[in-house]
């Protein structure tokens, strides 16, 4: 059994390394971080340039045609909001059963699930053809007449459940940031002080302010779970209740799309924490006994979205409906579905799966990276074969058809999207900590060994 | 100035804080008491055994009656109740054991009192097979009709049987494999035929380390294989005695709703075991409330999630308004059988959502309790607004229902199917009899588990920590 490394022998030694170590990137970067900055920045000005050039041509420059309307786009759209899952699966949930393994990683899927999040929202609005009159669409704006948005519509449902979400992720990490604000204020000279001290909002860490942002922490994690789970429920329904596409009316697709969710957020949290292990050095506090205890539960969790992928597939197959029947045939047995679908089950659950079974694996950062990437390119994968085999297929009010090419504007502003969420965490990582402080330095005050026979045994301070 | 405050989150000086329990008794101590409160028969329990055993023989002459009344397993609806009394098992007792197993896996500090509560409802699997074979009688062959069999020779008889027999035997199984340390503990220090016993089923127990490895892989595999199979059961059952049996019924999510169920009810079972045993036996210091505060906080979640994969049905077949939806919805939720699904919606989610969501309620035994009652009630609720109605409808469209690949939507609800005498006197009888067993067991093999109890004493310190003490827990790696 690997030690955990000890930080210091003294509370004040401790203070110090965690601060000097978690704190570094905000004042000096190191070179490898300004040199992935400049080329996602290149990634994401290029992805910049096919929106302008989209824009001004309309969305002929697409692929997008009939029948098939919801093409990369929405494909994108629905893989962004379940990446955003991973901030309330590993930081409120996991922080409300007292896992001690969650400390190094809450912060990171916090802000994934915000940045997700917003490049999620961009993508409906691109998708609009003409952007600035999505406000027109979503908002009433002409009391005259009396033309408000139809709130029977999941589409009017879905920016009020992004909002919620994105607002409450947004306070969320805020709260959780006060006390290390307050500390990279306390370090910091010129105009980051002026920045810290605002943000920090007079945190001094006197019990009182400790004891409300306790309340405030627990009572956030417990209200943004039903936020948590409607976002993708809501997002679903998009699909679910829509009567046109028979394939789409499911009433699992809710429960399935969430823990699809939480499959690829929790994976793609993985994926970024191994990035920025490596990028700062963050080895002491981003160790194998964390990726272990990740790896079970994504084990749990692929396991069980699995279960919801064959539900799904089985039981609405049952009745043998003509529509459904027409679909999986799409989905499974048509060019190109059918290798997009092995590929995607493959990725998704087959190949990572059994990979997490092995303790060597999960422990081992390089096996974590490659499984966890490829649980993202089966679920991006998975979001495609929902969404286009289903609008491909001929049905009797369709008039036309066609086949789907993806456009070169869209690769890129599928690229460009990735790109985005890395920039900008990497860009909230040189003005916030992005493992949180107080948080690992409260994990190293509850630490603590017993003596179980001859055997010490790792155990933590608990007062429930 | 460094603002790190080391007291975050860290106790102060009040007191309102809780203390987990720290079980100062030694191993020996619990050994004793444990083989002690086992081998102690009262007349009170006598007399408890003597009505159940009671009314579980009445539950067979209401058997028999309805055998004799309609002569055989030809028509759904003279079962019905039987089917609503044997998925009543199924979601509740054999559910049970899963949420030791589940607890186990993930390590829970709380579960070490209530692993052997929760695993012995493994032995209902032995009622609940039994009263599955009738019912198996009822089913044709899936050849030539809708079926998730896709018209295999055989089944759905052989899979069915299987996955229930196999069910019941990896249950007993997991609970005959947590008992052999305990059972050579028998062997080693109890009395009577107790002692014999322990002695023919310990297998050589001593304790070796050899032996505690493969013990601890043998309970990890099983328990996998429990979990596994529970969900396919519940799944398979509730697709051939619910979804197959209503013409156009399709639900992807309801044998998934199905198992989350029997998640729910098998905290509540447990919920309900553990409070009966805390305040009937004597064994109430090793049953704090660290485990109702734990089980408590499961129960809300899962209740929540009850809510929840009920509303994404609901809302999909309200949205969808096909004909077959509006139907489905008159039939099991606002029409025939509108007071069942009220009941189930109030005891499976209301009432322990408004009793949990406090924490003083979670925190202590009595409040757990009731919302799990609640809940196992609310199983019942749900039992007898999904199959009876699933029956009634599969005797009135049998010729679509089995006799076609493309059967006919449902286009009227049925009346609804109330039971008649006999049916309660099964419904009454089945739950009679798993109560009988689960007393029974008790008091053959240790109602605690002593290793698991004594090896929870090992991990559990207390520790002087700042201005005063704390409990301090191990956790191998």
């Amino acid at each position: 059994m690997q030690a955990r490394p000890v930080l210091g022998s003294t509370t004040q030694e401790i203070d110090e390394k965690i601060n000097r170590d978690l704190l570094g990137n905000l004042f000096a970067a190191p070179m490898r971080f300004w040199v992935v900055v400049i080329f996602l920045a290149i990634i994401v000005a290029t992805a910049m340039g096919a929106v302008g050039y989209m824009v001004a041509n309309g969305l002929g420059t697409t692929g997008l045609n009939r029948p098939i309307m919801w093409g990369f786009f929405i494909t994108n759209f629905v893989f962004w909001v379940g990446i955003s899952h991973a901030g309330v699966m590993l930081s409120a949930i996991l922080r409300l059963a007292q896992a001690e393994w969650r400390r190094p990683a809450t912060r990171a899927a916090e802000v994934v699930t915000i940045f997700s999040l917003f490049t999620a929202v961009i993508f409906p609005i691109l998708h609009t053809g003409r952007p600035w009159r999505t406000l027109y669409w979503a908002f009433p704006y002409d009391f005259a007449r009396g033309i408000w948005p139809d709130i029977r519509s999941p589409l009017v449902w879905d920016p009020s459940a992004i909002g919620t979400y994105l607002t409450s992720s947004i306070l969320f990490v805020y709260v959780a940031l006060l006390p290390d604000l307050a500390v990279a204020r306390d370090r910091s000279t010129g105009w980051r002080r002026q920045f810290y001290s605002v943000l920090a909002l007079g945190w001094r860490g006197y019990p009182k302010q400790w004891r409300l942002q306790i309340i405030a922490g627990f009572l956030l994690s417990a209200l943004i779970l039903p936020v948590f789970v409607s976002v993708h429920s809501i997002v679903s329904w998009d699909f679910a209740v829509t009567q046109s596409v028979e394939g789409f009316h499911s009433t699992i697709f809710a429960p399935y799309f969430v823990i699809g969710a939480v499959h690829s957020g929790v994976s793609a949290v993985v994926t970024v924490m191994i990035i920025l292990r490596w990028m700062f050095r963050w080895e002491d506090y981003i160790r194998p006994d964390h990726m272990d205890s990740l790896g079970r539960l994504l084990l749990v969790v692929a396991t069980a979205w699995f279960y919801f992928l064959m539900m799904e597939i089985l039981f609405g197959m049952l009745t043998l409906e003509d529509a459904e029947l027409g679909y999986r045939r799409m989905q499974l047995f048509t060019w190109p579905y059918w290798p997009l679908f092995i590929v995607f089950i493959v990725t998704a659950y087959f190949f990572p799966a059994p990979m997490w079974l092995f303790r060597d694996v999960r422990r081992s950062m390089f096996w974590m990276t490659v499984t966890t990437v490829s649980v993202n390119i089966g679920m991006w994968l998975e979001r495609f074969l929902i969404i286009v085999p289903s609008v491909a297929r001929r049905q009797p009010l369709t008039f036309n058809w066609s086949t789907y090419h993806p456009s070169i504007i869209e690769i890129l502003l599928i690229v460009g999207s990735f790109a985005f969420v890395g920039f900008l965490v990497l860009m909230f990582s040189k003005f916030f900590p992005l493992i949180p402080l107080y948080d690992i330095k409260e994990g190293e005050i509850l630490r603590d060994e017993i003596k179980v026979g001859k055997a010490i045994v790792p155990a933590t301070k608990r007062e429930e | 100035m460094s603002t790190i405050a080391y007291g975050r989150g860290l106790p102060q000086a009040h007191e309102e804080h809780y203390q987990p329990q720290v079980l100062e008794q030694t191993p020996q101590e619990i050994t004793r008491d444990v083989l002690e409160e086992t081998a102690r028969v009262s007349s009170k329990y006598k007399k408890v055994l003597a009505f159940f055993g009671l009314l579980f023989v009445l539950g067979i002459v209401g058997f028999v009656l309805r055998l004799v009344d309609v002569g055989g397993f030809y028509d759904f609806s003279p079962w019905a109740y039987l089917m609503v009394a044997f998925a009543f098992l199924l979601t509740t007792a054999s559910s049970a054991p899963l949420f030791s197993v589940t607890q186990r896996m993930l390590r829970s500090h709380w579960r070490l009192p209530m692993a052997r509560a929760s695993e012995m409802f493994a032995v209902v699997g032995i009622l609940s097979t039994l009263m599955f074979i009738p019912l198996l009688f009822l089913l044709p062959s899936s050849e030539g009709r809708v079926s998730i069999w896709f018209e295999w020779p055989g089944t759905p008889f052989w899979p069915q049987l299987l996955s229930v027999i196999f069910l019941a035997v990896n249950g007993l199984a997991i609970l005959y494999a947590t008992l052999v340390p305990d059972l050579a503990k028998e062997r080693d220090h109890g009395t009577g035929f107790r002692r014999t016993l322990g002695a023919r089923l310990a297998c050589y127990w001593v304790g070796t380390p050899r032996q505690w490895k493969v013990l601890r892989a043998a309970i990890g595999v099983l328990g996998a294989l429990y979990f596994t199979n529970l969900v396919m059961v519940h799944t398979t059952v509730s697709s051939d005695f619910a979804m197959v049996l209503v013409p156009g019924w399709r639900d992807a999510i309801f044998p998934t709703f199905q198992a989350l169920h029997g998640l729910q009810a098998a905290v509540a079972s447990t919920i309900i075991a553990m409070f009966l045993i805390r305040n009937f036996s004597g064994l109430r210091e090793y049953i704090s409330v660290d485990f109702f505060w734990g089980a408590s906080k499961i129960l809300l979640a899962l209740s929540l999630l009850w809510a929840y994969f009920f509303f994404t049905e609901f809302i999909i077949f309200w949205y969808g308004r096909q004909p077959v939806e509006q139907e489905l919805l008159k039939t099991f939720m606002f029409n025939s059988y509108r007071w069942p699904f009220v009941a189930a919606v109030i005891l499976c989610w209301l009432i322990p959502f408004l009793t949990l969501i406090w924490n003083f309620a979670r925190k202590s035994m009595v409040f757990p309790t009731i919302a799990a009652s609640s809940a196992i009630l609310g199983v019942l609720a749900d039992k007898i607004r999904i199959y009876p109605g699933a029956f009634s409808i599969a005797d009135e469209h049998r010729d679509e229902v089995f006799g076609h690949t493309h059967p006919e939507r449902l286009s009227e609800a049925p009346a609804a199917l109330w039971p008649t005498g006999p049916d309660v006197l099964m419904v009454i009888g089945a739950i009679a009899g798993a109560i009988l067993l689960y007393m029974l067991a008790i008091k053959l093999v240790p109602m605690l588990s002593i290793w698991e109890v004594s090896e929870g004493t090992l991990y559990r310190k207390r520790k002087r920590f700042l201005k005063r003490e704390i409990m301090v827990m191990g956790k191998p790696e």
